[in-house]
């Protein structure tokens, strides 16, 4: 048998239903076959069973297929939770600190439908140092526990103490007994609550979304890693050395970006602008000590990558703000592209929280983008939020969850022009006459919460913040209660100050992780679907997910399928993310945002549009690395910003759209960071930086280089993207079984395209590229084609399956019915 | 209400949480292992190099080849290690005594610059001739990195006059034709002042927008970087651009500046444009960009591309 790089070669399997809490198993001495139990731990032979899928998600999706069935629910006993790093994970190349989370997703509206969450970090390739692919936790715990895994030793261990704790409280305790070198990934009350909108977190600002209330549904609180082992890398150190440095030069910063933000007399064309190089001189991680120059930071000095992205300055309020609050900006295990910003501010320390603070991106407003007058200067609220947000575990669901709170918060029933169906006048009483709907003119809250719910809400809100928050008297709602009697736009939240915005933010982390869940999400559900209005808690509300609310509120629906604040949802109520709003992507974008169960997460496309070349270089530099796919135009609009600018489809749109779902699937198996990649751009030019690849071209082979130097394999590019098809198409048959259809075209991939993707009589909506919907027909037929998927239904066709080595899910499909 | 207990250092007393015995001390790990041993021919070795060869292979290659004299910072470059120009400075000291090297002659210009020959290829009185005019390439070549380094242009005029050149009997551009000095171009700002630049380290676009600012006639800055924004990406420009400090314009003159350039009927296709949520000011070019295109793209920097990271 072949001997391979990157795989250890182990899949720890823990089956929480059948586990003595203490009891260590030494999974080399005690476990003498794979498969074979021990206090329900075994392990799998990770060639044999998961080679063709990579590692990390692909991995995970063939344990749901083989071990879920088509009636498996998120919160089920019987869905599996997969921890999966690739073979690259941890090997030092580039951006390999990830782990994906693969689950049965809870907050799809179908949570029988499959998807993943991932985490950066060091958790992921300490896990690979510990020995081990992939952790699969099946069943679940008499009592809450956690996992500690030090390489070959594992145990199930109690975590009662930990329990209704936050993260912080239970990485704290973790590290305690495995010692600073450990690495923890745990959930907050969130997760245990249920809320289907709650992550998995680990090192502080790294979280998964979406699985925590999977961890919770079996009483999972963490699990501790501590790995002194070594990946095995194939390749010599010479030829490895080489291959690091030569992807070096030609990484940019965050988001791809290859030119600076700001106009700098170093870059060789006077180009600058549209990315996340936002480094300069004069630029400061203001609050380090002493203070650092991010400084000029020039395309081919090598020991200034890490200095590039200087997010504090771009995400935080800019000059005299976010560079002033800005520690550094520090990221992965592996990775030189620096994007989780490290902040300072004294000022949260009179709420109850430290002033040191760390998160990125949609991160650093997961609750304080609920404001309704957002504090001055925004940093200190993004921080706070920061700090409760992520110890309770609340997932921000790209800014839908908030979107969704403040919806429910907010808005009024009153039907009006627009929405005549949201309150119907009339209904009919128990004879069949009509009467006036006692419903009108109810706020969301009158018509859906309880009435026990209303009053603790508008009545007694300081008492319903756990400590330590009750101390600071979040008195907002008590002071400015609803009231009926009075107009809609008398009833609007009145100016606040800043300091009682803030404590706002305690009470909305409560709310969000659940604390007054009386009966839970899937309870209240249950009792609102069968027709029990005000019936929920606020909390339980919320936790249950923008898609199974919207279907209970039809106020919601409307909004998140028409509301033009830029976080549209999809039809199928999960939000969009880097769709046709993006200069240039239109088919591409709407084609990746229709193909997944939660947002897409690809940034294969956005980052190669954001790179800041602009649409000729950007369609030049595709042409000369792709060419051989058989391009026929332009892959990127020239413009897309109108209607009018959106060319038609073509071939190039369809293989940009498949190269950017392929490399996007294999990134998150093998493990490598898709918020940065691909390399397909390069900041360096030609002439003056001897770019040997030409103007800022990149390299479209790094993927598959970097996969044969670590498992000694010698794939060529495209063998190594038929991976990443079989990984799609493994996700179709997941959702054909689960949806019981074959028609997913139809019934999933349309179903994910809105409305607002097309123009309404002629009638221009800010924010997106609109695009034709007879344009759209034929660009998911050129999709399909580029899978070798059926055009009709969207399925993988036998013949496909077949050439993926997948007969034995088309012969499944097939007894089922659902193959074309 | 009861008071909080505090410690010796006056801290509010907390809880301890978890063990109180110390944590395990960090564990030292190889994270890394190779499977291959590299193959032999990839083994880097710096090779063995004879220095005082290299350096007389260098001159004479480069008075036969090029007829040129050789700087002592180019003798410094073929010197491996870490104190280059010590070994560069000892190489020469043997070569002198060497009769293999009787050809590598020196010339020490009147400013104190070395520069080397081979009397192979280059006469004693051609070397002495050409001396001047490396020293004024070398001159001229150190000024002007130094100043692009620092992002500055440096005037041609004054630099001639400091060398004590006549610009008349040696071109600017010239320089450009040595091999050693093609990065050394020039930009003419509207005034008709002529500026040096290197290209090694500023762009020449950038060289043009500081041309602009030595105009001092801020409104043509203005106008001239929104057409070249409208034509190039094309975008709209955000007028916070111009507080960038090469542009060199302050805060308190930005409003004025700006509604200036918007009165002035040259540069009347430039068109201004607020942002309805943020307040943003725009500037572009109806040349290039027409307005609706420009206030998307304006709508897209300042509330659609926040709005999703």
């Amino acid at each position: 048998m072949a001997v391979y790089g990157g795989w250890t070669g182990k899949v720890l399997r823990v089956d929480l239903s059948n586990a003595a809490i203490g009891v260590e198993v030494d999974t080399t001495k005690q476990l003498t076959a794979f498969d074979a139990p021990v206090n329900g731990i075994s392990k799998v032979d990770t060639i044999a069973k998961y080679k063709d899928y990579l590692g990390g998600l692909g991995l995970g999706l063939k344990v749901l297929w083989d071990e879920t069935t088509a009636t498996t629910k998120a919160f089920d006993v019987g869905n599996k939770l997969v921890f999966g790093v690739g073979p690259l994970t941890g090997s030092g190349t580039p951006l390999s600190g990830r782990v994906t989370i693969t689950s049965l997703w809870p907050a799809h509206l179908n949570d029988s439908l499959a998807a993943s969450g991932h985490m950066g970090g060091h958790w992921g390739p300490e896990l690979k140092y510990a020995g081990w692919d992939a952790v699969i936790v099946q069943g679940k715990a008499s009592k809450p526990v956690w996992i500690q895994i030090v390489n070959d030793k594992v145990t199930v261990m109690d975590a009662g103490n930990m329990w209704g704790n936050g993260i912080y409280r239970a990485t704290s305790d973790i590290m305690d007994i495995m010692g600073p070198s450990a690495h923890v990934a745990a959930i907050g009350q969130a997760g245990e609550n249920l809320s289907r909108l709650a992550c998995c977190m680990t090192g502080r600002s790294h979280s998964a979304g979406g699985v925590g209330g999977v961890m919770g549904s079996k009483n999972l609180k963490a699990i501790g890693v501590l790995g002194t082992g070594a990946v095995k890398i194939a390749t010599d150190k010479v030829t490895w050395k080489a291959l690091v440095k030569y992807q070096h030069t030609n990484l940019g910063a965050n988001s791809g970006g290859v030119i600076p933000n700001t106009f700098q007399s170093w870059q060789p064309d006077g180009l600058f602008g549209g990315t996340r190089w936002t480094a300069a001189k004069g630029r400061y991680w203001g609050a380090a000590t002493p203070p650092v120059d991010t400084g000029d930071c020039t395309s081919t000095d090598m020991n200034s990558i890490g200095l590039r992205t200087h997010k504090g300055f771009a995400d935080h309020g800019g000059a005299g703000i976010g560079d002033k609050h800005t520690v550094k900006i520090g990221g992965c295990h592996g990775c030189p592209i620096r994007c989780h910003i490290y902040t300072d501010c004294p000022q949260l320390e009179q709420y109850g929280v430290s002033r040191y603070q760390v998160n990125t991106c949609s991160g650093n407003s997961i609750l304080s983008s609920h404001l309704t007058k957002a504090p001055t200067p925004s940093i200190y609220g993004s921080q706070l939020s920061v700090a409760i947000g992520d110890d309770y575990g609340c997932w921000r669901d790209y800014g839908l969850a908030a979107g969704v709170f403040n919806f429910m918060y907010k808005t009024k029933a009153f039907p009006d022009a627009a929405h005549p169906t949201w309150t119907p006048a009339t209904v009919k009483d128990a004879n069949g006459n009509d009467i006036p709907n006692p419903v009108i003119g109810m706020s969301l809250w009158d018509k859906y919460l309880s009435a026990a719910e209303r009053t603790r809400l508008t009545t007694n809100i300081a008492a319903t913040i756990p400590a330590p928050w009750k101390l600071l008297n979040p008195d907002h709602i008590a002071k400015y209660p609803y009231d009926p009697a009075k107009t809609a736009a008398q009833n609007q939240p009145p100016a606040q100050t800043k300091d009682s915005d803030l404590r706002f933010i305690p009470w909305l982390g409560a709310e969000w992780a659940g604390n007054k869940m009386v009966d839970g999400t899937i309870a209240t559900w249950e009792k609102i679907q069968a027709g029990g209005t005000q019936s929920a808690t606020l909390g339980a509300l919320i936790s249950m997910g923008a898609g199974r609310l919207a279907t209970l509120v039809p106020e919601l629906e409307y909004e998140l399928l028409n509301n033009k604040n830029n976080t549209n949802a999809l039809t199928t109520s999960f939000i969009k993310h880097h769709s046709t709003e993006q200069a240039g992507a239109g088919y591409v974008a709407a084609l990746i945002n229709m193909m997944f169960n939660r947002d897409p997460q690809c940034h294969t496309h956005s980052n190669y549009l954001g790179n800041g070349l602009g649409p000729d270089r950007q369609n030049a530099i595709f042409a000369k690395l792709f060419a051989a796919d058989g391009l026929d135009g332009p892959a990127i609009d020239p413009d897309s910003f109108l209607a009018a600018d959106t060319g038609p489809m073509n071939k190039s749109k369809a293989v940009f759209a498949k190269l950017s779902l392929v490399y996007l699937e294999l990134h998150n198996s093998s493990t490598i960071c898709n918020y940065t990649l691909p390399g397909w751009a390069s900041p360096l030019n030609a002439a003056r930086d001897k770019n040997p690849n030409g103007d800022y071209v990149g390299d479209s082979d790094l993927d598959v280089r970097y996969h044969n130097a670590v498992t000694g394999e010698n794939l060529t590019r495209q063998q190594y993207e038929d991976i990443g098809i079989r990984i799609l198409s493994l996700t179709r048959a997941l959702n054909a079984r689960a949806m019981n259809t074959k028609e997913q075209r139809i019934l999933h991939d349309k179903k994910a395209i809105p409305s607002w993707y097309f123009a309404t009589n002629g009638v221009w909506k800010s924010g997106i590229c609109q695009i034709d919907p007879a344009q759209m027909e034929i660009a998911i037929d050129m999709l399909y084609a580029e899978f070798g998927w059926d055009k009709a239904t969207g399925m993988p066709t036998r013949a496909t399956f077949e050439r993926l080595g997948m007969k034995a899910i088309a012969d499944d499909l097939a007894a089922k019915g659902l193959l074309p | 209400m009861q008071e909080e207990e505090k410690t010796a250092a006056g801290e509010p007393k907390r809880d301890l949480i978890g063990p109180t015995e110390p944590p395990a001390p960090p564990v030292t790990k190889v994270n890394i292992v190779f499977m291959s041993e590299p193959p032999i021919e990839a083994v880097e070795e710096i090779p063995a190099v004879d220095l005082k060869e290299a350096i007389a292979e260098r001159i004479r290659t480069d008075c036969k080849e090029l007829a040129i004299l050789v700087s002592e910072g180019t003798l410094v470059g073929l010197a491996p290690g870490d104190q280059p120009h010590e070994a560069v400075s000892a190489a020469l000291a043997e070569m002198t005594k060497n009769p293999e090297y009787a050809d590598i002659k020196a010339v020490t210009t009147a400013s104190g610059l070395v520069f080397f020959y081979s009397e192979r290829h280059i006469k004693v009185a051609e070397a002495a001739a050409k001396s001047l005019l490396e020293e004024v390439k070398f001159r001229i070549g150190e000024k002007v990195r130094v100043d692009s380094k620092e992002e500055l242009l440096t005037p041609v005029d004054p630099l001639y006059e400091d060398i004590g050149w006549d610009r008349s009997a040696y071109s600017p551009d010239e320089i450009r034709k040595d091999p050693r000095y093609e990065d050394i171009k020039t930009v003419t700002a509207a005034t008709g002042e002529m500026f040096f630049y290197s290209t090694r380290h500023m762009s020449d676009y950038f060289a043009l927008v500081l041309a602009r600012v030595a105009s001092k006639d801020v409104c043509i800055l203005i106008a001239e970087t929104v057409r070249d924004e409208s034509r190039i990406y094309p975008r709209p420009t955000c007028v916070m651009l111009f507080l960038e400090k090469v542009f060199g314009v302050k805060e308190e003159d930005l409003e004025s500046v700006v509604r200036k350039t918007l009165e002035r009927p040259e540069f009347r296709d430039i068109k201004a444009m607020i942002h309805p949520v943020t307040g943003a000011v725009y500037l572009y070019s109806d040349k290039y960009l027409d307005g609706e295109r420009a206030f998307m793209k304006m709508d897209y920097e300042e509330v659609i591309r926040p709005a999703n990271p």
